[in-house]
């Protein structure tokens, strides 16, 4: 079995991280403090962010090892554009799009397609998701073909339902990541919802 | 659209039942990063400065900066910024000893009052050799005083309790070094030109005690107030014994 690419695989329901989550200090203050040369600050933006920024990085590359690269080299870049950081913005989506930049200058440069590969629905395992045997089956079906549909979309539509969806990003830190317009990204996502309709109600082949 | 509503739900489910690669902890390598980044960017500005130095002192040199009128003549070729002296100082390298926080400290260690070229002013660097006891007065090229044989030194000025006399130099190699006997504010002195590259010897209380010159330019050395003192620089010899005329 190939190592899956791009894709997490799937296993059991698990309780997702949440990332952002403000211990206290607002991300207005610790960029203004991170400005002032404060490392610890950055240093707490960095912790709370890493998780999407790697799993964005994550879905435009495929390679976990490229992915803690782009991240990385992400928050350098960032650190040193934070005086031109417009005060009070939002930092999350302004970190979103230098990481996507980055990925998809990784990307570019490894020669590969893009990413999100599929395949990791082979390693559904339903585990402790739902109560009983009959319902942790017929879950665990449910996301295979689901999987499967998603496997089915063009790249474009795939990358906008994985960000909206998978990594549960804003249309705005959507269109950020993947740069492309706010309005490109809800006609993709549209366009990907009915297909993935489509294709779930039809036959499945392969 | 309750359909889409659905389905975008079990998509959300699906991200959420989705197993990631566990992210790494960032933060080291992210401060190493920084780190090296600010590294970068110091050089660059260092870089940038010292090119933009040497553009100003040849277009200066030029005579052709005009700041109203904006022209900058073009010069045929950039100057070499002057460079930098090492981090011990510029007399590293040329065994002058240990170099001293001030004149008065070297003062101390060597056991007697310097002489001080007026003619140069305060040295730029001092520096005491306690084997044979010499201090050494450092100036770095400027105005006036052009590189000696060494780019990051204008002169030398050494300084010992001794005395020399015409043996002094019985074992200067052969070659084109020549020994003019001259005399500098009162005392025995001589110009030695022509690459001097050998031994002398002090006659001191402690015996002879042989020593070297150190710049590849010639030599002014005479007695002085109980002490040899000689300035190796890339001076003529109007020129050292302008210098040497006020010594005191």
């Amino acid at each position: 079995m190939p190592e899956p690419r791009g894709l997490p695989r799937c296993s059991g329901y698990e309780s997702r991280a949440v990332v952002g989550d403000p211990p206290g200090t607002t991300d207005d203050e610790l960029v203004e403090r991170a400005r002032r040369g404060h490392a610890a600050a950055y240093d707490e933006l960095v912790r709370r962010y890493t998780e999407t920024a790697f799993r964005t990085a994550y879905l435009v590359t495929g390679s976990a090892a490229d992915a803690e690269e782009v991240a990385q080299d992400a928050f350098v870049k960032a650190h040193r554009a934070l005086s031109r950081f417009r005060a009070g913005a939002p930092f999350r989506p302004w970190l979103l799009r230098i990481v996507g930049n980055e990925a998809r200058n990784r990307r570019r440069s490894a020669g590969r397609r893009a990413a999100l590969e599929l395949r990791a629905a082979e390693h559904m395992d339903a585990g402790a998701f739902v109560p009983s045997p009959e319902g942790a089956a017929e879950a665990s079906e449910d996301r295979r073909a689901l999987l499967w549909a998603l496997d089915q979309l063009p790249d474009e539509q795939r990358q906008v339902v994985a960000c909206r969806y998978l990594l549960q990003l804003s249309v705005e830190e959507t269109a950020g990541s993947l740069a492309i317009p706010e309005g490109t990204v809800k006609s993709r996502q549209a366009r990907a919802l009915d297909r993935l309709r489509e294709l779930m109600e039809a036959p499945r082949h392969g | 659209m309750a359909e889409h509503e659905r389905l975008e739900r079990r998509l959300a489910e699906l991200g959420e039942a989705l197993e990631w690669p566990p992210a790494p902890d960032l933060r080291p390598g992210v401060q190493a990063g920084i780190r090296r980044a600010r590294r970068r960017r110091l050089r660059l500005v260092l870089i940038a400065a010292a090119l933009a130095l040497a553009l100003l002192g040849g277009a200066a040199a030029a005579a052709s900066i005009e700041l109203r009128g904006a022209v900058i003549q073009q010069v045929p070729a950039l100057p070499s910024p002057s460079p930098s002296p090492p981090a011990g100082g510029a007399g590293m390298g040329l065994d002058l000893g240990q170099r001293q926080p001030s004149l008065a400290e070297a003062e101390r260690a060597a056991g007697f009052r310097a002489l001080v070229p007026a003619a140069l002013g305060q040295p730029d660097e001092v520096w005491y050799r306690p084997a044979p006891g010499v201090l050494t007065l450092l100036y770095r090229p400027r105005a006036g005083l052009p590189s000696s044989g060494d780019p990051q030194v204008g002169a030398v000025v050494m300084e010992a309790r001794a005395t020399i006399g015409r043996s002094s130099f019985a074992k200067l190699a052969p070659g084109g070094s020549a020994v003019e006997p001259v005399t500098v504010n009162g005392g025995q002195g001589f110009w030695i030109s022509g690459a001097p590259h050998a031994f002398f010897f002090y006659d001191s209380a402690g015996g002879d005690r042989s020593d070297t010159f150190r710049l590849a330019g010639d030599v002014l050395i005479w007695n002085q107030a109980g002490l040899v003192v000689r300035i190796e620089s890339g001076l003529d010899k109007g020129g050292a014994r302008r210098v040497a005329g006020t010594v005191a």
